[in-house]
């Protein structure tokens, strides 16, 4: 990968796109042609209700999912055809639940993927994912396991863990949903550094306050499509479809 | 008195285990020990090979483990040590002679290897789905996921139930008696059994009980210990896992595994 010498706070973001994607599980269509476009170093907030497919939508991204058709894109080049692991580095994915691996520390939970895919020695590892818990202040606690850790300190571990692999797209899918309301501050605060740093980001969220501030786009899916999209303005203050507004009625 | 008397001679003829003791221990005891680590070690490779076919996408593994593990699993353990080294041991006789001790550890080990198989089973499937997502997000293919991240983690969850295989295989490991061993081959339960015979009196098998219980006493104490680790960590887990408690399967299915257990 081109961006291994890269200095850990240096992102590259890339522009990320799908067209026309499609995907049912079972009988079940929950994907019914979504298309979008998230310019490079540029913010999507992907809003909606649950079960419109948000998290299925960020899973084909990364082609955790394949989609029964349409396409995926990283700057322009259709990804369909790649292997899916190689795709994944350059992909950084952080979940609701975090998934830090319980039975590794801190450090080692970021080390695994620098030693094991990336090739880097013991040192080079462990220096890396030192940088990347500098980077959302958790430098400290590099030696203990993840089950110690609040929930925030635990989301910030499995950004610094994703970013450790230099992706050049960044997904999160509810990253602050599971955490207690006082500690979902810090963890918007890493995000939103993130994005100004240039980072490509599509970011499945229930923040309204966040997507409003940061986004550059937001999306807002409804039954498998994107309903309406635009800038944070247009579409918070000037919804056009009743399901949007219905929607926006109920979140804010 | 006479009674108390005669139970006493019958259990406590302290000169019949003196004459048992030193075969018990340079006989019995290493027989044993070979029996039940070798066939515990077999039985674990095999029952990791036996779990990771058992949860695999593909019918052709899985069936056969199924099918594997239903019938050594099902049968008493009696009738497969016969089978096995009786029926086989004309093949045995080809390849290293009128030995039957192979054989005995070869049963042993699909026996335990069909347990241990279940237990591992368990263990892996308990692990949340979410750990092999992160993994695979990180661009870990499927097989490097399960083998880096969820194993070690289903494994460490059925280390207690693992050890309690490992008591119940020293046990079982004297019904190889069945097949005839060689005075050398004898283990503490044959060694004791002989001895009694002799005497006609039980101390000698009474005293091979001891032994039975200095190895398997100190195993149960390390899996309290272990059990105990697990449950403080689980502990120091809460904290992180509040959220995924409801879903988290791994309380019902190491019940499960523990169920399996004889
Ligand atoms: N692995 C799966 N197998 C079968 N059905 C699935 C799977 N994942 C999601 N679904 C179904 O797809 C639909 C969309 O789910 P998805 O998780 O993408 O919604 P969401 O918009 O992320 O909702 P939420 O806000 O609740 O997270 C739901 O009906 C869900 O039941
Ligand atoms: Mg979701």
């Amino acid at each position: 990968m081109s961006t291994t010498a890269a200095p850990p706070t240096a992102t590259t973001g890339v522009s990320v796109a799908t067209r026309d994607v499609h995907l049912s599980f079972g009988t079940n269509h929950v994907l019914r042609g979504v298309t979008l476009a998230v310019p490079a170093a540029s913010t999507t907030c992907v809003i909606g209700p649950s079960g419109s497919g948000k998290s299925t939508l960020l899973r084909v991204v990364n082609r955790l999912l394949e989609p029964d058709s349409g396409d995926v894109l990283l700057e322009d080049r259709s990804v369909l055809a790649d292997d899916p692991d190689q795709l994944r580095q350059r992909v950084g994915m952080v979940f609701q639940h975090f998934n830090l691996f319980p039975h590794k520390t801190v450090r080692d939970n970021i080390t695994l993927g620098l030693t094991r895919l990336r090739g880097l020695s013991k040192d080079e590892a462990v220096e890396q994912a030192l940088a990347q818990l500098d980077r959302v202040g958790l430098r400290h606690k590099a030696d203990v396991r993840p089950g110690t850790l609040s929930g925030g300190q635990q989301q910030r571990v499995a950004i610094a863990r994703a970013l450790a692999m230099q992706p050049q797209v960044m997904l999160f899918d509810e990253a602050t949903s599971a955490l207690d309301p006082e500690l979902v501050k810090g963890v918007l605060a890493t995000m939103a550094d993130l994005a100004s740093g240039g980072m490509t980001m599509l970011v499945v969220t229930h923040e309204m306050g966040f997507a409003r501030s940061v986004a550059d786009q937001v999306l807002f899916m409804d039954r498998g499509v994107v309903v309406e999209s635009g800038s944070p303005d247009t579409v918070f203050e000037d919804a056009r479809s009743d399901r949007l507004r219905r929607f926006l009625s109920q979140v804010l | 008195m006479d009674v108390l008397s005669t139970l006493w001679q019958t259990f406590f003829d302290v000169d019949a285990m003196r004459t048992a003791l030193p075969e018990l221990i340079k006989v019995g005891l290493p027989n044993t020990l070979i029996l039940a680590l070798t066939s515990a070690v077999i039985g674990t490779v095999v029952g990791m090979v036996l779990a990771v076919a058992g949860l695999s996408g593909s019918r052709w593994l899985r069936w056969p483990a199924r099918v594997y593990t239903d019938i050594f699993r099902g049968l008493p353990a009696a009738v497969t040590i016969l089978l096995i080294g009786v029926g086989l041991s004309p093949v045995g006789l080809q390849i290293w002679g009128p030995n039957p001790y192979p054989l005995g550890i070869l049963a042993l080990s699909l026996i335990a290897s069909a347990y241990i198989g279940e237990i591992f089973r368990s263990g892996i499937q308990s692990v949340d789905a979410g750990q092999l997502e992160a993994a695979r997000a990180l661009g870990f293919s499927r097989p490097s996921g399960m083998r880096l991240v969820v194993i070690p983690q289903g494994i460490r969850r059925v280390l207690p139930a693992l050890v309690n295989q490992f008591i119940a295989l020293i046990k079982e490991s004297s019904l190889v008696y069945f097949l005839g061993l060689l005075a050398s081959q004898r283990d503490l339960f044959r060694i004791g059994q002989d001895a009694a015979a002799n005497t006609g009196n039980e101390s000698a098998l009474l005293l091979a009980g001891l032994f039975y219980l200095l190895i398997t006493v100190p195993l149960t104490h390390v899996v309290n210990a272990i059990d105990r680790r697990l449950r403080d960590g689980r502990r120091a887990d809460g904290a992180e896992r509040v959220e995924d408690e409801p879903t988290d399967p791994a309380a019902p299915s190491l019940a499960l595994a523990q169920e399996g257990h004889r």
